[in-house]
């Protein structure tokens, strides 16, 4: 087993090289799990401040994985699966005599060896040449959590025609009129048609309509050292447990999501230690909780050691090596490609997009989805329809498919209205 | 050392710094701060809950920024 298994895997061994030493992947993981779960804490040093970065968001958003992979200095381990003989390296930063000035710099001196040995090596950048396929549907959707997909079966049930992109693995299943890819980015809108890319190929797909359901993202908060390896985003935990990876051995959770006791209890039962929560919305816990405390500095530099809280002038400290952010603000990156609006919640610490009571933000496109799984679902649905019924109005194939099978679900959501 | 935005090393130094120095608007503070690289909407985001948590800035100034952020690019 590696440092990090939680169980022994079955899956099929794939072999790796990182800086030119052999280590063991599975088959399915990503370059950065398979990292991980060897004990290697930090992938890449920051552009200006040359401080370590690790393990943050598994999203491919934040860029804290980017890698030297096979040549491609850019490469995100959090979104590259590993392959057998593909070799990994951490990427080596820009220098400029400013940057040679900077004290931090020095800070990390056995990286900075590491640097001058390689700064004179020959990168061979090899660019894969990837396919563009295109595609047409009635409707898109892009997102795959519980809006999405809830959005997918319901237009499946009715017979309409659809696609689903989602940028993570897919749940619901394809049928002739309603097609899912996964692992796909769907990286711009232009009009009604969205262009996607994956490892291997792009996309371009066209839609009478859109459905934006990209969810939402834990989002982390401003204190000293807040970027040291070891500091995670939920989402990230979330996805090495599912991969039977031990993210940390002593955790402190901090948010006021709400959900802060709920992933308490699903990390003790994966054999972390809960040292404690910071949170404003909790009043009674199991868990030792730091009810309004601040976090003060974390410490560390390669490797998260403790954390400073304070309340006042009360001061803590507590040695963790996994801080947990479960704060959760929304995925709004498509929603301005669209010329949607966004507004701000001061109280939530999040800004929301602002659409009418049919769901839409600009014409014919709809987002979907809230912060609770339950009316995500719920959105989810009724975007399908909304979407549904202007779209048979355009096609009656459609209008035939829905009136024959679905009577009576077309009365509750006022298909006929 | 605060870490606003991961992806641009901006940190709360950075900020402080140009706030001193004087500034116009969220926009011209903003674009001075990506003024070496691409900026997305997650520095943009990360930057304005810091001026808000920090400096009160207004709601009506983050809807402008953020509606009119023709400077968001990858």
């Amino acid at each position: 087993m590696r440092k990090r298994d939680i169980i022994e895997k079955n899956e099929q061994i794939v072999n790796i090289k990182f800086e030119g030493k052999n280590i063991i992947a599975y088959e399915g993981e990503t370059v950065a799990e398979a990292l991980f779960a060897n004990g290697i804490d930090f992938f890449m040093l920051s552009n200006k401040y040359f401080r370590p970065r690790g393990l943050f968001c598994k999203d491919g958003k934040c860029g804290q994985c980017k890698m030297n992979i096979d040549g491609n200095r850019n490469a995100l381990a959090c979104r590259t699966f590993v392959r057998e003989g593909i070799s990994v390296k951490r990427n080596i930063p820009k220098l400029s005599i400013k940057d040679l000035k900077n004290f931090s710099f020095y800070l990390n001196l056995p990286f900075f060896i590491f640097l001058l040995k390689n700064l004179f090596i020959q990168e061979n950048r090899i660019q894969e040449r990837k396919r563009i396929e295109e595609y047409s549907t009635e409707i898109l959707i892009i997102g795959g959590g519980s809006a999405g997909n809830s959005a997918f079966n319901t237009i499946k049930k009715f017979g309409g025609n659809v696609i689903l992109v989602n940028d993570g693995p897919i749940s619901a299943e394809s049928s002739e009129n309603a097609l899912a890819f996964e692992n796909m980015n769907i990286f711009s809108i232009e009009g009604k048609t969205a262009y996607g890319i994956s490892e291997k190929r792009i996309i371009k797909i066209n839609a009478n309509k859109i459905i934006i359901a990209t969810g939402s993202y834990n989002i982390d908060r401003p204190f000293k050292n807040n970027d040291v390896p070891g500091i995670m985003l939920f989402s990230e935990v979330k996805n090495l447990i599912e991969k039977n990876i031990k993210p940390g051995k002593n955790a402190v959770i901090i948010g006021s999501s709400g959900e802060e006791e709920g992933i308490a209890n699903f990390l003790q039962s994966k054999g972390v230690k809960v040292k404690g929560i910071i949170t404003e919305n909790l009043y009674k816990s199991k868990y030792d909780l730091f009810y309004f405390y601040k976090i003060e500095k974390a410490v560390g530099y390669r490797k998260l050691n403790a954390i400073l809280i304070g309340k006042g002038k009360m001061l803590k400290k507590i040695n963790c090596d996994l801080l947990i952010f479960t704060d959760k603000s929304k995925n709004l990156d498509l929603v301005l490609n669209v010329n949607g609006k966004i507004a701000y919640s001061r109280e939530k610490h999040s800004f929301f997009p602002v659409r009418d009571k049919n769901l839409t933000i600009s014409k014919d496109i709809y987002y979907a989805g809230n912060f609770s799984d339950d009316e995500s679902l719920k959105e989810g649905e009724k975007a399908a329809i909304l979407a549904l019924n202007i779209t048979k109005k355009k096609n009656e194939r459609i209008l035939e498919i829905v009136g024959v099978k679905n009577e009576n679900n077309m009365q509750i959501y006022g298909y006929n209205g | 050392m605060k870490i606003i935005c991961r992806s641009m090393d901006i940190t709360d130094d950075d900020i402080k710094k140009i706030l001193k120095s004087g500034y116009n608007d969220l926009t011209s503070l903003i674009l001075r701060l990506s003024k070496n690289g691409a900026m997305d909407f997650y520095c943009i985001r990360n930057i304005l809950e810091y001026l808000d948590a920090e400096y009160m800035v207004s709601i009506s100034e983050i809807s402008d920024v953020l509606n009119g952020s023709d400077f968001v690019h990858d």
